[in-house]
């Protein structure tokens, strides 16, 4: 008697008919999850402070 | 290593390997860009400032201290200080060749805190990965199985996280419908079934190594 045919997973497969289900609902659904206000921290890195020149330098442009 | 699960490929199957992230994959994140198509455009923004914001966070509890690199550094920081608050990043990385662009392929930014519970601050997957056009499928709950793996680890009972308008459907769906807004729960039993469709070790192909 011929076997009913069946779905067969990928050789080597781990996943479980839930992951399977839970990679279509990810492709549907973001799982992602983050606050952009959490921490109060800006994204811009801290602009480095202007070497200061030495006092006889400025006093020379002054001049 | 925490985990290695599979998530689905353009070119079929294939296992992560997710572990303990360090300061150098605070700059592999750094580097994420968002491919020239992505078919939502919003979710590869979402990514990269997630993983970036995830990566300042570490870097900040790497200053103080309190940034665990290992699950053996977690639980000699638990011991020693049972009431302490310790952060950690779990990093999946592909596992086979040719191994695609990033090095990460995802992201978790994960707080254990004073009560033994973890909280999810950031769950990102690159760009690359989140794109229902792209052909990967899965990395994202590859990360939710691996913190539910990291939490069995550390006897941790819950897990939880603040869902945003975009992921509060997943977690509704994945917590088996009940309605989700802004925070979701995994307590033990959530976490067990997680930790349940993970592969034992030796069901893990020869690919799945290192």
């Amino acid at each position: 008697m011929k076997q009913p045919s069946k779905t067969l997973a990928p050789a080597g497969s781990n996943a479980t008919e839930w992951i399977r289900w839970l990679w279509e609902v990810e492709a549907e659904h973001s799982p992602m999850i983050g606050s952009r206000l959490k921490f109060g921290l800006p994204l811009s890195p801290a602009k480095p402070k202007r070497a200061r020149a030495k006092a006889g330098k400025r006093a020379a442009v002054k001049a | 290593m925490i985990a290695s699960p599979n998530i689905l490929t353009p070119h079929g199957e294939r296992a992560v390997r997710i572990e303990f992230g360090g300061p150098r994959d605070d700059a592999a994140t750094r580097r994420w860009k968002a491919p020239a198509r992505h078919s939502m455009p919003h979710l590869a923004e979402d990514a990269i400032e997630f993983a970036r914001l995830a990566g300042k966070r570490w870097r900040y509890y790497l200053k103080r201290g309190e940034a665990v690199a290992s699950i053996h550094e977690l639980r000699a920081k638990i011991a020693s200080e049972p009431l302490g608050e310790f952060g950690f990043l779990l990093v999946a990385r592909p596992t086979w060749k040719p191994a695609p662009a990033p090095a990460a392929l995802g992201i978790a930014w994960c707080r254990r805190t004073w009560c033994n519970h973890i909280v999810l601050d950031f769950l990102s997957v690159h760009p690359a990965t989140n794109d229902p056009g792209g052909g990967y499928k899965g990395m994202g709950g590859a990360m939710l199985r691996a913190v539910a793996v990291a939490a069995g680890m550390i006897d941790c009972p819950l897990v939880w996280g603040e869902a945003t308008v975009s992921s509060a459907s997943f977690y509704e769906k994945m917590l088996g419908g009940q309605k989700i807004r802004d925070h979701f729960f995994f307590d033990e039993a959530a976490l067990n079934a997680l930790r349940a469709a993970l592969p034992s070790p030796s069901q893990l192909k020869p690919s799945a190594k290192p």
